[in-house]
């Protein structure tokens, strides 16, 4: 079962999250900073990381530098309510750049397509 | 009694009359010279008391004169030569309150004219004719001016019959002058009007009088040297020349056409002290003249200047100049020429009196050549004689004269002004254009070019403030956009968030509800509504970051063929039709094929939204001279004029889902591309958008908006965006 880490300081997106990738059969670990997806990351290695951008302390691209340092080999998706950043050359080292949408179909599908050639 | 008993002095006569004249006299009795006269007398002898030339003062005989005749025979000549003192008394006198009249008649017309009149009275000189010549030192001529008298017998007749009551004394004779002419005089003035006598060849009769003095000439048909004078069919005549200052300034010919006598003594020598005398009072009524009508050039150079300055349209400022310079010199026509300020070629840019057509005639290649010269030299020019200057200008027949002045700024020649054929009030003179007539012309120029260079200036400035006020507007709506922009990403993030998790889970939700679940509808509108939700965040987040366009070479039309085929499914919901009208011919432009798509879908989706079932919409493309047009129009209901005027504004919008958005990015995108969208709506042609995009080389897009274009668009544009 592959393992996706959700990093968003909303709650009510974590649970949302949390519920329907559950859903689609995938183990989900939820937290809500970037300081937490390091020290998750550094215990357990996940398949995915869907990452938000805008976060109180450490955002979403400093924690993407720090996950690369960590291990590059890991998929990461920017998952944000801008599409500003998409022209922003830090993201490029992300996998995916998927704006934040009520519809979770593109999300979903994109985690299926990057796991699949993984 | 001098002469053949007659008594009369002003008719003082010698031996020869002619026979024609014998004819219409016949002796009647006179009452003074007790015996048959043969002084003139009308045929209607009835009304005649005693003969009209003898002196009043006589009576009839008494019975003592008749009882003792000799002695009053004596008495009667004693009175006889008294009254003649008298009469030379009060002809003196009448000379003196003439000349005084003379210096204060004011106008020339009327100083002129009671000279004259003066020398034909009766009752002062007594000549039948007189005519007035004055020299043109300008012209180097002698030329003629008024003229008093009879032009036939039958009108001497006429006017002689009505003497008494016309010409009684001075007051008379000047009252008649400031009436202007008699019977008579008008077509005599014609005649010695026409007279023109060249100076300087001294073989003239009139030339040689002007050094001479007074001069008698008996037999004028045995003279070689007449010419022009014989058109006046002069009886023997004299001729005295008008002084000033020792200067001759004209001439006074009179003589006594209907008489046929010779000029006696006394008519020359009062003649001559008339003529010694009248030189200094018309020297001023000339000079009052002159003064008369600088006054009113500088009148209406005033006029002129304040018209002329008081506007800053240039080309109102050419047309204004073209045609009151032909009119005030009384000319046929007036052509303004400018030098262009790029290219530096002479060009016409204002015409009076002269058709387009004629223009591109020979006679004004010709007259353009001149114009060329002038602004070379910078020397007016004036020509009297056309003919003379076709050998090296061909092609000017058809002017009789011009004159051409430069319009100079400082140093700088900026144009000329010609004004061709003068209009003559008297068919008979035809000497072109004066001296007068070139300086005022000159002083027009000057006003001219200044208001020209005014308007030019003003236009500039016009055209710049325009273009600055353009730039503020986009200024202010940049900074508005910027600054909504960036609330718009603040509060998305805070929006959107919230608005994911809502909507997400009422996703969720639905996939567990029983197809059958009464709350299924309610859950659909929440999922409806934050899908609303969040595109209007999307096109907020669109405009607070448009990304630059990247411009490729692209076909317009086929733009629009892509956008609208997005459309067709809605169009055929509404039942309604969307029509394309392209222009076969459009040359590609360098555009943002994605934004301009961006651009017409907000369009039509607008069109769409305000159109009834069964509307219409109807693309456009056409091409003018520097830009591509592309016009949607639809038969919706007209959008009010006041929200016409804010179309373009971020988030002024009437339609109950809508963002207010969708009009602002167009122009946002339209404005990079350098283009204008412009909207009309009226109640019955229901509502177009027009776009105007330039047919410009990349080269000059990077110009910016504010390009050679942009006067056009301002004037578009006015009144449009606030």
């Amino acid at each position: 079962m592959a393992r996706i880490l959700v990093v968003d300081d909303d709650s009510s997106l974590r649970i949302l999250y949390s519920k329907e990738l559950a859903d689609e059969g995938y183990d989900v670990e939820t937290v809500s900073s970037g300081r937490e997806a390091m020290d998750s990351i550094s215990g357990k290695r996940p398949d995915i990381v869907v990452l938000d951008i805008k976060m109180e302390g450490m955002d979403g691209l400093s924690a993407l530098n720090e996950i690369m340092k960590i291990d590059k080999t890991i998929p990461v998706i920017l998952n944000t309510a801008y599409s500003t950043f998409k022209s922003d050359f830090t993201t490029w080292n992300a996998d995916a750049y998927v704006v934040k949408s009520s519809d979770l179909t593109e999300l979903k599908e994109t985690i299926r397509q990057i796991l699949q050639s993984a | 009694m001098p002469g053949a008993g007659t008594g009369s002095i002003p008719m003082d006569t010698e031996a020869g009359k002619d026979q024609d004249l014998a004819a219409v006299k016949k002796p009647i009795k006179c009452i003074l010279s007790d015996g048959p006269c043969d002084h003139l007398a009308p045929a209607d002898e009835a009304s005649w008391e005693r003969c009209w030339a003898c002196p009043s003062g006589a009576g009839l005989l008494t019975a003592p004169e008749r009882a003792n005749p000799e002695l009053f025979r004596i008495l009667r000549e004693v009175r006889t030569r008294n009254w003649q003192l008298e009469s030379w008394n009060r002809r003196i006198g009448l000379l003196l309150e003439v000349l005084n009249l003379v210096q204060s008649a004011g106008d020339l017309e009327t100083t002129l004219r009671i000279i004259l009149n003066c020398v034909t009275s009766g009752y002062s000189i007594g000549f039948n004719r007189a005519f007035l010549f004055l020299l043109d030192e300008e012209k180097a001529c002698l030329r003629g001016r008024l003229a008093v008298g009879p032009s036939t017998r039958e009108e001497a007749y006429e006017i002689w019959r009505n003497i008494e009551e016309t010409a009684r004394n001075l007051e008379d004779i000047v009252s008649a002058a400031r009436l202007g002419g008699r019977l008579g005089d008008g077509e005599l003035t014609r005649l010695v009007a026409g007279i023109r006598i060249d100076l300087g060849r001294g073989d003239s009769l009139l030339e040689q009088c002007l050094g001479k003095g007074e001069t008698v000439i008996r037999d004028p048909a045995s003279l070689p040297n007449l010419d022009a004078l014989s058109v006046l069919n002069l009886h023997a005549f004299v001729c005295t020349p008008i002084v000033t200052a020792g200067r001759p300034i004209g001439l006074i010919v009179a003589d006594n056409f209907i008489t046929g006598e010779v000029p006696g003594e006394e008519q020359v020598n009062l003649l001559k002290a008339l003529a010694g005398q009248v030189g200094q009072a018309i020297a001023n009524a000339t000079r009052n003249e002159d003064i008369r009508r600088w006054l009113q050039e500088l009148s209406t150079l005033t006029e002129v200047s304040k018209g002329i300055l008081s506007t800053t349209d240039l080309e109102t400022d050419l047309c204004l100049v073209s045609r009151i310079s032909a009119q005030v010199l009384n000319a046929k026509g007036a052509v303004l020429r400018l030098v262009d300020d790029d290219t530096g070629a002479l060009g016409c840019k204002a015409i009076y009196g002269i058709s387009i057509g004629e223009m591109v005639s020979p006679s004004e290649e010709g007259a353009r050549a001149i114009a060329e010269d002038v602004l070379k030299t910078g020397r007016a020019v004036l020509l009297n004689d056309t003919g003379s200057y076709l050998a090296s200008n061909p092609g000017l027949e058809r002017r009789k004269n011009l004159i051409c002045v430069p319009l100079t700024k400082g140093e700088k020649a900026i144009g000329t002004l010609t004004v061709f054929d003068k209009i003559h009030a008297e068919a008979l003179a035809e000497d072109g254009f004066g001296a007068d007539d070139l300086r005022f012309l000159t002083v027009l120029a000057g006003q001219a070019a200044i208001a020209i260079e005014n308007a030019k200036l003003f236009d500039n400035l016009r055209k710049t403030e325009a273009g600055l006020q353009e730039l503020h507007r986009h200024l202010l709506r940049s900074e508005r956009l910027a600054a909504l922009g960036e609330l718009s990403s603040q509060v998305a993030h805070e929006i959107r968030n919230p608005l994911t998790a809502i909507g997400g889970f009422a996703r969720s939700i639905m996939k567990q509800l029983p197809s059958d679940d009464s709350n299924r509808a309610y859950m659909e509108i929440i999922i409806k509504e934050t899908d609303r939700l969040e595109r209007i965040l999307t096109e907020q987040l669109c405009f607070a970051k448009l990304s630059p366009p990247e411009f490729k070479m692209e076909d317009v039309n086929k733009v629009i063929t892509e956008t609208t085929s997005l459309f067709a499914e809605k169009v055929s919901a509404k039942k309604a039709r969307l029509e394309t009208r392209l222009a076969p011919d459009l040359p590609g432009l360098h555009i943002d094929a994605d934004k301009m798509k961006q651009v017409f879908i907000n369009i039509l989706q607008n069109a769409l939204d305000s159109i009834g079932e069964g509307g219409k919409i109807e693309v456009t493309t056409s091409r003018s001279e520097w830009t591509v047009e592309i016009g949607f129009a639809n038969d919706g209901p007209p959008i009010p004029q006041e929200m016409l005027e804010r179309l373009f504004v971020p988030f002024a919008t009437t339609k109950a889902g809508g963002s207010g958005l969708g009009l602002a990015i167009a122009y946002e995108i339209i404005y990079e591309h350098g283009g204008t969208i412009d909207a009309r709506s009226e109640q019955g042609t229901g509502t177009t958008f027009l776009i105007t995009l330039p047919l410009a080389t990349e080269g000059e897009r990077r110009r910016g908006p504010v390009d050679r274009r942009s006067a056009v668009r301002d004037r578009r544009r006015y009144g449009r965006i606030a």
